[in-house]
Order: C-alpha cells, then structure tokens, then sequence
C-alpha cells in the first residue's frame, strides 16, 4: 500500500492533538483531522506528541475565521479531535491541546517538547490513571417549592398564619408568602449545588465546577452546577453511586453525566504549583 | 460499574466546543489559531447552537415577564 509522504510536503503540516509519553504502546487507528492521514507520534526524550497530517491552507489565516466559524466545517474537525483523544482514553495519558496547534515542520514539535518539558511530566503525572467527568445539574422549581413549602420552618410558619385570613390582610401575607417561597427556593438550590459538589468532590482528586447564578427559577428543569470532575480510574464506580445517591437523596435533582472526556479541564498546571516557564 | 446508557454517553456538540475551543493547554505553534479567534469564533458557534434550542424559551420568558410586569403595574 502506497501512502503520500505528506511529511515531506511542505504544503501539508503537523496537527497536535496532545502531549503523551514517548513509548511503543499503539496510537489510536483512525482518520485523522484530515480523514486521510493516520495518527501518529513524534517523540522527544520521554515526551512525544499526537500529531497528524494536515494540509495548511486549510487552516491558513486568510478565510480562517469563516472556516471556523461554518459549523459543517468545524464540527467533523472538532469530533476528530476528540475522537483521536478519546480513543487514547484507557490505554495512555494524554494532556489535551486547544484546537488547532499545527506546526510546520518536526523540528518544531521537538523543540516545543523541550521547552515545556518539565510542565509536561508534571501534568501527566497529576493526569496519570484518572479521567475527566462531566456533570449537570438541575433541579425542577415546582417540587423544589414543594420541598420548601413542606420543610423550611420560616415558609410553615407563614403558610399558617395565612390561613383563615380573607380579604386584604389575606392577599398581603399570601404576597410575602410567595416571595419568601422563592427566596428560600433559590436558597435551597444552592444548597443542592454545594451539597452535591462537595459530594462529588470525595471521589475526585480535581474539579473545575461553577455554580450557576438563579436569578429567577424558571419553569423547566434549572442549571445550578455545571462542573468537571477528574476521577481515579478505579474511582469511577464509587462516582457513579454518588450520582446516584444526590439524585435521590436530593429531592427535586437531577443530573446529567457525560465522559469519560480527555482531561480538557484539567491540562494546565495549576497556578499553585506551575513555576513559570 | 454500570453502564451508562447510550443517551447518557452522547456528546453534544455544545459540549465537545466548549471543552476543544475554550479548554486544553494553549501551545503556540508555527499556525495557531490565536486565542482571540477563537474566543469569537467559540462565542459565535456558541450563539448559534444555543438560539435554535433556546429561541421559543427566551421568547416563552419574555412573554411571561412582560406580563409579570403589566400586572404589577396594575397593582
């Protein structure tokens, strides 16, 4: 089988995917960004890059940003990339790169190797057997009430100094009752959000979560916690059953996981402990 | 370890963008797409998929605020 030396043409560049370890396990079989060229890696000391072939005027900056911004351009592109990363998932450790890293020539890829060599062992040591989960959570406003209406001692109180009152002293407490309904709702959520989070957080060694401001409960299932977790390989089922466990001990909650990612959020150093290159 | 079911494991596309365009280590290379591109670029693509969704809700609440605010006008 004859394939096109694409390394050797000057039109055509390397695409890096991620930062790996420089060893003889198999790169994933599959097309790349460019669905005719392969994966492959290109090795420096211990370090190496996932790279793939690609043609440079499609990623040339005259017309690039109405390439990028043509869904039918991007969106097989964005999925290759995930797809090569994610297919690593399990067999090595790789630090995502953002999209579009693309360098010109192999001497490139091994003098950036070299340069930002020490930051790369650190996060694939931190990234070494663990994988990255995405969690959401939402919680319905109207059991969320029911729950507040039927729990919080303040909304009780309230609720029963309304009853047997008529006329305007009836519609001025069922006013202050309805706004302190949904305070204390917007105040439970939050609980939801930090409860779950911390939760989660005992069987995650990382987490980038962000809870989700509620100005208003709307009418539909509500976001209030978007987060990624990075969990143990071996972590993975006990994350699971806490999932399980925030959505029925949490009453209103319900969660939507997806993953296991390519550690995206977590391929940076953290400020603490990066050292400044 | 359960299974998770395929609906579960299904990435969506808003998902996949947020995490290639927005997250991943920033390597400079020979070509990159510069970060500020890419921010517009991700914001657009971002908009796009978001507005089909979220067009008949943002109208739906809209709707209900104005009303929300006609009656307290009318207090």
């Amino acid at each position: 089988m004859s394939v096109p030396d694409y390394q050797n043409d000057p039109a055509w560049g390397y695409y890096v995917y991620g930062i790996t370890t420089a060893d003889h396990k198999p790169v994933p079989d599959l097309p790349g960004i460019e669905a005719v060229a392969r994966p492959f890696l290109v090795a420096e000391g211990d370090l190496a890059a996932l790279v793939s072939m690609v043609p440079l005027e499609h990623f040339a900056e005259e017309g690039l940003e109405e390439r990028l911004s043509d869904l039918n351009w991007i969106e097989p592109r964005a999925r290759a990339h995930q797809e090569i990363l994610a297919a690593t998932l399990g067999q090595r450790t790789v630090i995502p790169l953002r999209f579009g890293t693309i360098f010109r020539d192999e001497t490139g890829i091994h003098t950036m190797l070299l340069s930002h060599g020490a930051n790369f062992r650190r996060v694939l040591a931190h990234l070494h057997n663990r994988l990255e989960w995405g969690v959401r959570l939402y919680v319905d406003p109207a059991q969320l009430a029911a729950q507040v209406a039927a729990n919080n001692p303040r909304v009780r109180t309230l609720a029963a100094r309304c009853q047997g009152k008529s006329g305007g002293a009836a519609y001025l407490l069922g006013k202050k009752l309805n706004q302190l309904l949904s305070e204390e709702s917007t105040r439970l959520a939050e609980t939801y959000a930090h409860t779950a989070h911390q939760m989660l957080l005992n069987c995650a060694v990382d987490a980038h979560a962000s809870s989700v401001e509620q100005a208003a409960m709307k009418q539909e299932p509500t976001l209030i916690l978007n987060g990624a977790y990075l969990v143990e390989h071996a972590q993975t089922g006990s994350f699971n059953a806490i999932l399980e466990q925030i959505g029925s001990k949490l009453i209103g909650c319900s969660f939507q996981l997806t993953g296991p990612w390519p550690p995206y959020h977590f391929a940076s150093a953290r400020d603490e402990d990066s050292p400044h290159a | 370890m359960h299974e998770l079911s395929p609906a579960e494991r299904e990435l969506t596309l808003l998902d996949l963008l947020d995490r290639i365009l927005d997250k991943g280590v920033i390597i400079i290379g020979d070509v990159t797409i510069s970060v500020a591109n890419v921010d517009l670029v991700y914001l657009g693509l971002k908009v796009l998929l978001t507005s089909v969704d979220n067009a008949e809700k943002l109208r739906g609440n809209r709707e209900q605020g104005n009303r929300e605010q006609g009656n307290r006008e009318q207090l």
